[in-house]
């Protein structure tokens, strides 16, 4: 990629990373759709040649396409979210609806390496980076963390404020220590390391009221 | 079509019982694992002649189950399927000694078709074995 500062690259490696699981997502959804419409079809020609489809069956498999149709969905609605991210180009973004929305495109990732994804969240909560930025931070403290995270367990994330931060905690059950984000990529964010027994800890800056 | 024993291996349920009664309404007889270990177990204990594996799953993903299955198996027929293939995932299948690799959602019947090559595929192989060990004892024994 030519002509790119290291942020644009960083923001570039975002959108890739979550179109990339979004669209994985998606089709695996189809997948299942297209198998489970044909099977119908299948039993309804069967039927016509004699062999009556039990309705219960027919029913059933009816309503997990619905199902199905949903989960790609929400798939479809919250990649549309994300790209409309892009948009928000202000210091302070919603840090509740940043986290559910990234986490939410996350939890594929995070099922494959057999972690399950649990939100502690206040109400409502900003912080003093702009959207896409935070997103970019909270992608890379998942994929770091997940990796080192014991197969088979929950991954807590905590957003809250501490004192005149935000706190971002991801916590869990670690195979090993998580790699260090860079420093320079914390800098660049305006982000500091946290101090607690968490598997990754960031202090994150506040949204600060602009104007008056 | 008879006697094609098959197993299939995706860690999506729903897609898993789909796909396993469109093959036993073709014919096939259908085995299934939710996971790469699932399957290492039972390809460790029974005779398949193909296995229809996802690539992306949890613990061991397709690429790894079809590594260690051809290890302890090498005739095994094996076609991976994935939601999302690139031709960089597929060219490394088949150098790892995939029979195919398919795309989802796949046509069944070109996935049946795939399967029946895969049976003929592991009988020429095992009969060469078998011949290959014949020759070999009777050249020990200089008959």
């Amino acid at each position: 990629m030519p002509d790119t500062n290291p942020g644009q690259a960083g923001y570039a490696e975002l959108f890739g990373q979550v179109t990339r699981n979004a669209t994985h997502e998606i089709k695996n959804e189809l997948a299942v759709i297209n198998e489970q419409s044909r099977l119908i079809s299948e039993m309804l020609e069967m039927g016509a040649k004699g062999r009556e489809p039990d309705p219960d069956r027919l029913y059933q498999l009816i309503g997990r396409v619905i199902e199905r149709v949903g989960r790609a969905d929400q798939a479809v609605k919250r990649l549309n979210a994300f790209a409309h991210s892009a948009e928000e180009t202000g210091p302070i973004c919603d840090a509740v609806k940043g986290v559910t929305l990234i986490c939410g495109i996350f939890a594929r990732q995070a099922a494959l390496h057999n972690v399950t994804l649990e939100l502690e969240l206040p109400e409502a909560l900003s912080v003093g980076l702009p959207t896409l930025d935070f997103e970019r931070l909270l992608w890379r403290c998942l994929a770091t963390v997940v990796k080192a995270a014991v197969g088979g367990s929950v991954l807590r994330l905590v957003l809250q404020s501490s004192g005149d931060a935000v706190a971002l905690r991801l916590v869990g059950e670690m195979e090993r220590a998580p790699d260090a984000l860079p420093s320079q990529f914390l800098q660049e964010l305006g982000v500091r390391p946290g101090e607690g027994g968490a598997a990754l800890e960031l202090e994150l800056p506040p949204a600060r009221a602009t104007g008056g | 079509m008879q006697d094609i024993r098959v197993l299939v291996v995706d860690d999506d349920p729903d897609f898993l019982e789909s796909v396993s009664e469109r093959l036993s309404n073709r014919g096939c007889i259908v085995d299934t694992a939710l996971d790469g270990a699932m399957a290492l177990e039972k390809i460790g204990q029974n005779l398949y002649d193909a296995i229809v594996l996802d690539l992306q799953m949890p613990k061991v993903d397709g690429m790894e189950t079809l590594k260690r299955a051809l290890v302890n198996k090498p005739s095994l027929q094996i076609i991976l399927l994935t939601g999302h293939a690139s031709v960089q995932v597929g060219v490394e299948a088949m150098r790892l000694g995939a029979l195919d690799f398919m795309e989802k959602p796949a046509d069944l019947d070109l996935l049946v078709e795939k399967i029946k090559e895969g049976r003929a595929r592991r009988i020429d192989i095992d009969d060469q074995t078998r011949e290959a060990a014949v020759r070999e004892a009777l050249k020990k024994y200089g008959w």
